[in-house]
């Protein structure tokens, strides 16, 4: 197994016992990096994805659409499920995690109302306590996300409950070609406090705090202003990695 | 590998040998995929005529009223 041993020891004096051996990350922390090295693009043809959203917080309710969206998945938003179902079927429905059992049950009952051809998908979104997920889970939901959404975790979901395939292209190849897009902006000089709130948002794909950080830096004007602009369009397109790239500050983890 | 109970079987019986002092538990990064342990003791210590049976299973140094020596189980 490749363990190296050793041992020191002088009587009353005191001893070292020393090994060291090969260790590698648990298997559920390389799937983790295997999906944040590859950044999904759209969906492959012939894979549709009809989604509803049901997510009271409109910025949250935002976001979710946003990355929907932002792959051709076709969208229907609302914040009440009567209505959202009327507008179905779905093959996947995001609503906000179910606070309670019953809640829980309302909630697939109403979507098995109207199902699509392959069933409906019911994917609950919230900051999970243990209680919500297991109510959620023992209900029927497919799955649950935490908040803050990452457009990585929300894709690999669809990957994995509804068999959608995305056409994604490694992350190193994204990341060159923005560095060669974006000059101007790699070379804007941020003030450092505004560039650590930058990077811990998107490092934590924290998307409220992005954007208020981008407001700040717009308020700068002049060159900073123009970085805003390029770290919004990236910001709103929940793009972390480009977010990291544009400032020089590639994430480790993907290194 | 029970990284976890190997170390506890050292850092125990290192304790159980130490009057006084301090007993150390250090891990440190060996290499791009390597993890070095070691603990540390200031204990009795172990005869060196005994170093090369330490880490036979169940083998322990001889045992009285002030412990001379110990294995690695």
């Amino acid at each position: 197994m490749g363990v190296r041993l050793g041992l020191a020891s002088t009587p009353n004096v005191g001893t070292t016992f020393a090994f060291s051996v090969p260790l590698r990350p648990a298997a559920s922390f390389v799937r983790e990096r295997e999906s944040r090295s590859r950044r999904v693009l759209r969906l492959v043809d012939g894979h549709a994805v009809v989604a509803g959203v049901i997510v009271a917080d409109p910025l949250n309710r935002g976001v979710v659409v946003g990355m929907l969206r932002a792959v051709g998945c076709s969208v229907v938003a609302g914040s009440k499920l009567a209505e959202l179902v009327a507008a179905g079927p779905f093959d996947v429905v995001l609503i906000d995690a179910p606070a309670t059992d019953d809640e829980a049950g309302a909630t697939v009952a109403a979507l098995a109302v109207k199902p699509a051809p392959r069933g409906t998908l019911a994917v609950g979104i919230g900051a999970l306590s243990q209680r919500a997920e297991r109510a959620g889970r023992l209900a029927g939901f497919g799955d649950m996300l935490a908040l803050p959404i990452r457009a990585d975790a929300l894709y690999a979901c669809l990957e994995n409950k509804l068999d959608a395939h995305f056409e994604a292209a490694e992350a190193d190849a994204t990341l060159a070609l923005r560095a060669a897009l974006m000059p101007m902006v790699v070379s804007a000089d941020l003030p450092a406090p505004l560039r650590r709130r930058v990077v811990e948002a998107a490092r934590s794909a924290s998307i409220t705090d992005l954007r208020n950080a981008i407001e700040d830096i717009t308020s700068l004007g002049g060159p900073h202003a123009v970085l805003a602009h390029r770290l919004g369009a990236l910001a709103w397109n929940y793009d972390m990695d480009g977010v990291l790239g544009a400032l020089g500050e590639r994430d480790e983890r993907d290194a | 590998m029970r990284l976890r109970q190997v170390l506890t079987n050292l850092v125990d019986n290192a304790v159980r040998f130490t009057d006084r002092g301090a007993v150390t538990l250090s891990c440190r990064r060996d290499g791009s995929d390597r993890y070095a342990f070691a603990v540390r003791d200031t204990g009795v210590g172990i005869p060196r005529e005994l170093h090369e049976a330490v880490f036979e299973p169940f083998r322990q140094g001889e045992s009285g009223a002030q412990p001379a020596a110990r294995g690695s189980a």
